[in-house]
């Protein structure tokens, strides 16, 4: 190591041991050359476009419920909104929003912030998609009418159904208590189980 | 981020395209609930879907300025900016009057003077009712012919301020 610097009476600037620091100096750089450090790579991580959500981001599914939260819970289920992508909480559905829409969430996913440019042809073809589909769609509820009306009808039927089955069971149930055995009604000391008015 | 203009946009009236909405509005915009979830990750291709699915038009509302998904939707296109034929085939469209209605407000802030002529003044001959949210949240009825009417001489509509164009004198 370099011997302390110290100060002369006449100056009052330090003064330094320059040859032991040159011969320091002079060991870094010859290490430097065995084994020069690690570059980092200069090429750029190439990531996909951006894509938008497939499904509906879940807001409310957990709202009005409440949960007992203890230290044991997992953090998936300590309240808030939790990202299983980036592993954290956050605490109210804007930021949340905001969260998942983010750099840092999308490059978990393995995507960069750039958009798509679509093409003219694509945007046409969006077009007559979205319109065949519509048509489609109006065809069926047009068609739909009678057979609506016949399901509305079979299930109609079956809550009747169902209704006199749930009366038949009623009834059922209520039978029994007439059966008990009246002698062993006498020897426990009552003559039915509850229903006084009959 | 995703509220970024896309990196080879052409700046429009010498500024960022997005500035043309104000300051204000596209806070509010940006903090909207709708932009958040629906508009993330648009391209041109997706707008389609969500333009068709547009009910009414309109700019801010409520107490609390929020915006119409009509204006998010402006300024998405503002965002990507989607070439000028995306625009017109968005113009040209008979079925969907809303499309068309965003179409022409995006190329009156985006295009020429004279592009906004050409394409917007065929539009006065389309009758077809549309709804308006006005600032009170209430559903007024105008007619699209109006509304381009509108974009042709007022200085502001939807809540964005136009940029100037030349004034056609006979």
């Amino acid at each position: 190591m370099a011997t302390k610097p110290e100060g002369k009476a006449d100056n009052f600037r330090r003064t330094w041991d320059t040859d032991e620091y040159e011969k320091l100096a002079k060991e870094r750089l010859e290490n430097e050359d065995e084994e020069p450090a690690p570059k980092r790579s200069n090429v750029p991580i190439k990531r996909e476009l951006l894509k938008p959500r497939e499904h509906e981001v879940d807001l409310d599914s957990t709202l009005g419920k409440s949960v007992v939260i203890t230290k044991s819970t997992p953090t998936s289920q300590q309240g808030g909104y939790f990202c299983n992508v980036c592993d954290c909480i956050v605490k109210d559905s804007i930021n949340f929003l905001d969260h998942i829409n983010g750099k840092k969430h999308q490059r978990n996913l393995g995507m960069s912030m750039r958009v798509e440019r679509s093409s003219l042809d694509q945007v046409k073809k969006r077009f007559e998609l979205n319109k065949r589909k519509q048509e489609e769609e109006k065809k069926k509820k047009d068609y739909d009418f009678e057979a609506r009306m016949t399901e509305l009808k079979e299930e109609e039927e079956r809550q009747r159904e169902k209704r006199k089955e749930a009366r038949k069971q009623k009834k059922r149930k209520l039978e029994p208590e007439g059966d008990i055995d009246p002698e062993m009604a006498a020897m426990m000391g009552f003559s039915g189980f509850g229903g006084s008015k009959k | 981020m995703a509220n970024r203009t896309v990196t080879d946009a052409k700046s429009v009236k010498g500024t960022n395209p997005q500035y043309l909405v104000e300051k204000i509005v596209r806070t509010r915009i940006y903090e909207s609930k709708y932009w958040k979830e629906q508009c993330f990750a648009l391209s041109a291709e997706l707008l389609v879907d969500k333009a068709m699915g547009l009910e009414y038009i309109g700019g801010t509302f409520g107490g609390n300025i929020k915006p119409t998904p009509f204006l998010c939707l402006v300024l998405k296109m503002l965002q990507i900016q989607p070439e000028k034929e995306i625009v017109v085939e968005f113009i040209k469209n008979d079925d969907y009057k809303y499309v068309r209605a965003l179409g022409a407000i995006y190329m009156r802030l985006v295009g020429t003077s004279l592009d906004v002529y050409n394409y917007l003044e065929p539009l006065l001959n389309d009758y077809r009712k549309l709804k308006v949210q006005n600032k009170m949240e209430v559903f007024e009825l105008t007619h699209i012919d109006e509304f381009i009417d509108e974009l042709l001489r007022e200085d502001r509509v939807c809540d964005v301020i136009l940029p100037r164009i030349q004034v056609f004198i006979i």
